[in-house]
Order: structure tokens, then sequence, then C-alpha cells
């Protein structure tokens, strides 16, 4: 005893003292306070430009707002909740699913019921897609317990169909062939009637649901999924409970993917069953790929790039047609392929020189620029 | 004197100079004056935006973007003349890839991001389903829809046109032409459709206008992403109809026409007006293909007379889409461009999306142009192309045939 606190008494007063990197921590804490403001002002100040088509009464041509409304805007942020759900599934806990889509449909056929047939109001009806998302989630999530690999992406394929047959006889037999109609959308007396009322709605939800599955990376549940993902034999031997917790990883995700899909069915008013493609569920993956799998940020970011980057370079496309030259021919007779020409050459280079998408891609500069910094 | 003499005569030559300047400068002003612009709703000086969306990229690109073309190059044609009123119409296409969502973001871009005085096109039921309440909020008018979904005519939304031949219409000639040629009492009749939307709705038509003749339809679904026909085929061996309807994409054709003729399956059939296209008959083959149709409000140009199709024939030779002026999509595209021209002309020198509304309206008429049957929009009836031919392919001379003239087929539209 005498001795260890012999040893205390004689250890340098710089053991005591904060180490370079949590002092560096510590300094950059106000900083990324201070992003954090910036970044909030600008989610809050970004709709009004973008309705306006103005900054601070300065109009702004189309171009120069990068080709992009409000309305995509809103699509994006619902496209970012399933991209963050299946990055949280596919990259955290390692189950390559190709049945997002599936997940979609089930929270738009839950809003069907809960909303438009049963007339109950919004609020519930999307606490009802989380509840049934969370429930299919859990049946889907049942093959991951016997296959795995490449039988396991076909489990969550067959899924799909499944729940597309499911929601093309539900339409069918209780509403329009042209789809289902969804009440407009209101919490009490506020009505969701325009485009900056919802995404006003649905930033909140974006960023709840980021914050919540980063918790759950953070926490022991969420460190034993990295775990399971990494070595499921060794994860196992440790004493973590694999098929509960792929269970668990299945049911959270799906439930934020079919809160998705029914914030979606209520936004575009009338839904059918080709919006629920296999390209749909494709696209996710795109997303999380192009992004950066296993992080909340690469949800965030793929989801961004595929849905707007298409349409700025659309716009630039435009105004290299409208410019004239040789060139200008093909950019107007042929925009579209244009465009799918060059986003796709852009993603397949993306690929290449950063397999760990446009997140993993900024880390590895960030450790290059700042070698000591936190990644 | 002379001096006197010559300053009065350079007085007046100032005085001259003065004046033509003063009233050029009046005349210039005055002219500014004149000239009506009205950005918010797409209209300038010198151009007039007009929006069109389409799949130029997705599963119906093989359509959609031949109708695109076709809307685009008779606007060349258009803006070769001179324009409209002096303004040219400049054509800002979206490609919206068969998808709800884009569709949505195209229509809200184009009712305040890059405005525009109307636009054409929105080839997507559901997403034009789905649109019908913003376009009421937006106000942007829809003039000649690529397919007319029936909450955007039912009832009728002054906002809304038809451009495109209606899946009722298609039904109804079909039956009433094959039940009429093959002197068929009760015809039993089979129809193999998509299993989306239209498809059913195509059938929905098909059954009423079978049963009205006391006949019967069977259905047959198929998959957009079907590889083989023969599940379909099995099914109509069954059903032994007198003639079958098909309602589906390109490959659709294909697989029911190569299946049924694998099978021996030797019955008429006749296709919706999309399916028209010279690659479908040329990609099955005479052998499996003399014996198939399709009904139409448009007319192939190897089908109409050479006055009527000259400028089409012309203009897509220029434009670089020559191998495209026998498809009905690109003839579709065209004709449609040519009533937004003159629904714009009508609307005078002033045009805003309110004018536009209350000229088509008040009842419309766009008489019939050798191209197309005869447009009609009325207060109560914005479907617009009411009467269809059916149409078949000569192998011989590699061009399109029809059986009379669109007065012909009235009798069987209703």
């Amino acid at each position: 005893m005498t001795s260890v606190s012999t040893s205390r008494t004689a250890m340098p007063i710089d053991e005591f003292a904060p180490s370079a990197p949590a002092r560096q921590k510590a300094a950059a804490r106000p900083l990324r306070w201070l992003w954090l403001a910036v970044a909030a002002a600008v989610l809050v100040y970004l709709p009004f430009v973008l309705h306006d088509r103005a900054i601070l009464g300065y109009r702004l041509s189309n171009i120069q707002l990068l080709n992009v409304g409000l309305a995509q805007l809103n699509l994006t942020l619902i496209a970012v909740l399933g991209a963050v759900s299946l990055n949280y599934l596919t990259g955290c806990a390692g189950l390559v699913s190709i049945g997002h889509a599936a997940f979609f449909a089930v929270g738009a056929m839950a809003a069907a019921a809960t909303g438009a047939q049963l007339g109950l109001p919004f609020l519930v009806s999307l606490v009802a897609a989380l509840i049934a998302g969370a429930a299919a989630g859990v049946l889907a999530g049942l093959p991951s317990l016997r296959v795995r690999g490449l039988y396991f992406v076909l489990s969550t394929m067959a899924l799909h169909f499944i729940v597309v047959f499911a929601f093309s006889e539900y339409q069918y037999a209780a509403f329009d062939v042209f789809g289902i109609s969804y009440p407009q959308p209101a919490i009490g007396p506020f009505a969701l009637d325009s485009a900056l009322k919802w995404y006003f709605f649905l930033l909140p939800i974006v960023v709840l649901c980021c914050l919540a599955c980063n918790y759950s990376l953070k926490h022991r549940e969420g460190r034993a999924l990295l775990a399971v993902r990494d070595n499921e034999q060794a994860a196992s031997s440790s004493g973590i409970d694999v098929r509960v917790l792929r269970l668990k990883a299945f049911a959270f995700s799906s439930a934020i993917a079919s809160l998705a899909g029914a914030l979606q069915a209520y936004y575009l008013t009338t839904v059918s069953t080709e919006l629920y493609s296999l390209n749909l569920a494709i696209s996710f993956i795109a997303m999380i790929i192009i992004g950066g799998m296993g992080s909340i940020a690469g949800g965030v970011v793929g989801a961004l790039v595929w849905l707007l980057l298409p349409s700025v370079l659309t716009g630039f496309a435009g105004e290299l047609g409208a410019a004239g030259g040789g060139l200008a021919k093909i950019f107007v007779e042929h925009r579209p392929q244009v465009v799918n020409l060059i986003f796709g050459s852009l993603v397949a280079v993306l690929l290449i020189f950063a397999p760990g998408g446009i997140v993993g891609a900024a880390r590895k500069l960030t450790k290059l620029v700042r070698p000591g910094a936190e990644a | 004197m002379a001096r006197c003499a010559d300053g009065t005569h350079a007085a007046r030559r100032f005085l001259a100079v003065a004046g033509a300047a003063l009233s050029l400068s009046l005349g210039f002003s005055s002219s500014q004056a004149l000239a009506f612009e009205s950005p918010q709703d797409g209209v300038y000086e010198d151009r007039i935006d007009w929006g069109v969306t389409g799949d130029m990229s997705g599963p119906a690109a093989g359509s959609q973007h031949p109708w695109v073309k076709g809307f685009q190059s008779r606007m060349h044609l258009v803006n070769e003349k001179g324009g409209i009123n002096g303004r040219q119409i400049n054509v800002l296409a979206e490609d919206t890839r068969y998808d709800a969502p884009s569709e949505r973001i195209a229509y809200e871009k184009f009712a305040s991001q890059t405005p525009v005085l109307g636009m054409s096109g929105m080839g997507n039921s559901s997403a034009q389903t789905a649109l019908v309440p913003m376009i009421n909020r937006l106000k942007v008018p829809v003039v000649g829809t690529y397919t007319t979904a029936k909450a955007s005519v039912e009832p009728t939304n002054p906002l809304i046109y038809g451009g495109f031949c209606g899946f009722k219409q298609m039904a109804q000639v079909g039956v009433g032409h094959f039940a009429n040629s093959l002197k068929l009492d009760k015809p039993k009749v089979a129809t193999v459709h998509l299993d989306v939307a239209s498809g059913v709705e195509f059938n929905g038509y098909m059954d009423e206008a079978v049963k009205k003749l006391g006949g019967t339809n069977v259905s047959i679904p198929i998959k957009v992403v079907a590889a083989d026909a023969t599940p379909q085929v099995l099914a109509l061996l069954d059903a032994k109809p007198d003639f079958v309807a098909i309602h589906g994409v390109a490959t659709t054709s294909l697989l029911v026409l190569k299946a049924m003729q694998q099978y021996g399956v030797d019955v008429p059939s006749f296709a919706i007006t999309y399916l028209g296209t010279p690659s479908v008959y040329q990609s099955v083959g005479e052998a499996a293909g003399k014996n198939y149709h399709f009904v139409s409000c448009f007319t192939p140009a190897s089908a109409a007379s050479p006055e009527a199709a000259a400028d089409l024939i012309a203009q897509a030779e220029k434009d670089g889409h020559g191998a495209l002026q026998d498809d009905i999509n690109f003839v579709a595209g065209w004709v449609v461009a040519g009533l937004v021209a003159e629904a714009i002309t009508e609307a005078g020198e002033e045009p805003t999306r309110e004018k536009l509304v209350e000229i088509l309206n008040d009842g419309f008429e766009l008489p019939a142009s050798g191209l197309s049957s005869k447009l009609v929009y009325t207060s109560k009836d914005h479907e617009g192309l009411k009467v269809l031919q059916p149409i078949g392919y000569d192998y011989a001379t590699k061009k399109f045939k029809s059986f009379g003239d669109y007065a012909d087929f009235e009798q069987y539209v209703n």
C-alpha cells in the first residue's frame, strides 16, 4: 500500500494533466458548437432561400441555386431516413438487405389503413407506420437467423416481392387502380399544406432519427452490432446474443424506413404499387455506398448526392446547351443521357478512388491535413 | 440671302434630324412599353418557356422519349417560322424517369423555379392522379397529357387537357371494329395487360365494351419485367378467344406475339396506341405480325397523306429523327406541340396562364390534321381526342396502313 502511495506521489505532475488528444478535443469543443450553430442556421434559412429564390432580398437565378427546389429538398429528407436506416442495418449490422422499398410500402399501407380508411389523425398514422415497420422488420429478420450472405439477400428480395404484391392487392381491393389517396396531413389545426411547412416538419424528424441511430451505435447494443458485423463467432463467444441483436437491428431499421414510407405517401398525396420497385430498393444501397457504409453521415451524404446531384448536373447541362457551340446540341437533345453518363462516371470514379464513400474520403483527407485530429 | 437661305436650310435639316431622333426615341420607348412580359408565367419579351415532362431514361423511355422528340421537333419548326407573335418557344424538358416523386419535383419547378406558361406530357398516370391537388393549387395548366388519368378529367378540371387517345376509346374502337369485321355476335375476348394501374383500367374498359355486345372478356395479367409470355399464351389457349387485346410496353407485344406464334394461336390481335411502332412489327416478323394491329387517334407518317405528313417528315429528318417519323409516339408529340402552339397563338400577344386556361376551357377545337383525329375541348369535356382507327402494317412496302378514315370509326365511340 505504501509503495503504491509513494509511487503516486512520485508521479510527475504531467501524468495528471489531460493528454494531448484530450486537450485537442477540449479545444475543439467550442469550435464544434460554433459549426453546429452555423449548420442549424443554414438549415433554417435554406428553405426560405429556395422558396423565395433569393438571399437577403437578392434574387438568384435557377442555376445559382443549383437547379434545386424545395420539393426536391423535402423528398431528399425522406430519402435520408431510408438511407440512414439501411446504413444502420447494412453498414453497421452487416445485414445486406434489398428489401428496403418493402418497408416503405409497409409504412404507406399502415398510413393508408389508419389515415385514409379509419380517418385517424396524421400523427397516429405515423406511429402505426413505426409499429408496423418494426413488426415487418422482425419478420424479415427471421431468415437472418438461419441463412447468411447471398442467401439472406435473396430472402430480403423475396420479402420485397411479397410486400409489393400485398400492397397491390390492398390497393386494388380498397382503393383505386391509380393508387391510394391520403388525406391532408395536419397536426391539430396546423395543416401541412405547403412545401415550407413540410420542410420544418421533416427536418426535426430526420435529425431525431439520425441522433437515435448515432446514440444506439455509441452504446452497448450498437457496439455489439459492430462486433457481430466484424466477427460473428467472436462476438457470440463473448456473450452477445447474436440472434436477438439482429432482430432488434432489423426492427429498428425497418421502423425508420416505414416511417419514411408513410411520410412519403402523405407528401405525394397518392401512391401506387409502381412506386415501390426494386429500383427504389437498389437506390438506397447506392446511396449508402456513395455516402459511405457504416456511418450515419454516410447515409445522409449518400442521399443528398443521389437525389440532388442529377438535378445540379441537369441544370448545368441546360446552361451549356443554351450557350451554343458544338456540344450544345448534345446537351439539349440528349440531356438525360448526358446527365446519367456524367453521374454514372462520377460514381464509378468515386468507388475506385474512395471505396469508403464520400465520408470515408473526407475522413482520410482530414487525417492527412490534421494528423492528430479525430476523424 | 444665300447665307440666310443656307442658314434656314441648315436649321430645317437640324429640325428634321432632331424630329426623326425624337420620334425614333419615342417609338422605341413606346415599343418597350408595349413589349409584354410576365416572368411568373414564363413569358418574356422574346420567348415563352413551356415545360415538358416525360420518361427519357427510365422503363417507359422507349415510348415517351420519342414523344418528347416529336414535341421538340414541332416547336423547332414553329420557331424557324418566326415563333408565336414574335416570341420563340423555349421547351424545358424534364426527365421524370417514370417516377412519381420526380414528376412532382418537375411540376413544382415549372410552377415557380423556372416558371412556364404551361406544360405537356406527364406520362405516369399514378403520378398524374397524385398531382391533381397540386395542379389545382399552383395553377400551371397541363395542356396535352401523354396519358390521361381518370382523376385528371373526371370531373373536368379547367387546368388539365388530355393529349392522347383514351383507354376507354381504345377498347371501344378495338372491340367494335374486330367484332364487326369478324362478324361476331357475342365476342369472346382475352385481354393481356400489365398488372399496373393503367393495365387494370384498360381491362376494365375492355370488360365494359365486350359486355355491351353480350360477349365475355378474360383478363390475363403480365409483368412489366416479364421475359417470357408462355403462361399468358397457355391461358389464351384455355380461353380460345376470337381476338386478343394487348396492353403493355413494346416488349409485352413482342413476347405475346412470339409466344402466340410458337403455340400456334392464330387469332387477330390489337394493341393500345403506345405500341404502334415499326420496331414491334419488324422485331416479330411477318408471320407473327401480320394479324397484329393497334388502335390510334394518331396516324403514322407513312399511313397519312403526303401533304399532311410533309412538315413532320422534313423536320424529323432535319433534327436527326428521321427513323422516328413512323413512330406513333413521335407523331403524338408533334400533334400535341401543334395544339400548344395554336393555344398560345389564340391567347394573343399578352399570354398568361389564366388567359391560356380561358381559351382552352371556353371551347377549343383543332380539326383533323391528317396526322390525328379531331381534337375538341369543351367546358365539360377535356379528353380531347375521342375518335380512333385501327392501323396495321404492310410488310411488303414496310408502311403502315389504315382501314378507313377516322369518321368511319366514330360509331364505336360513346
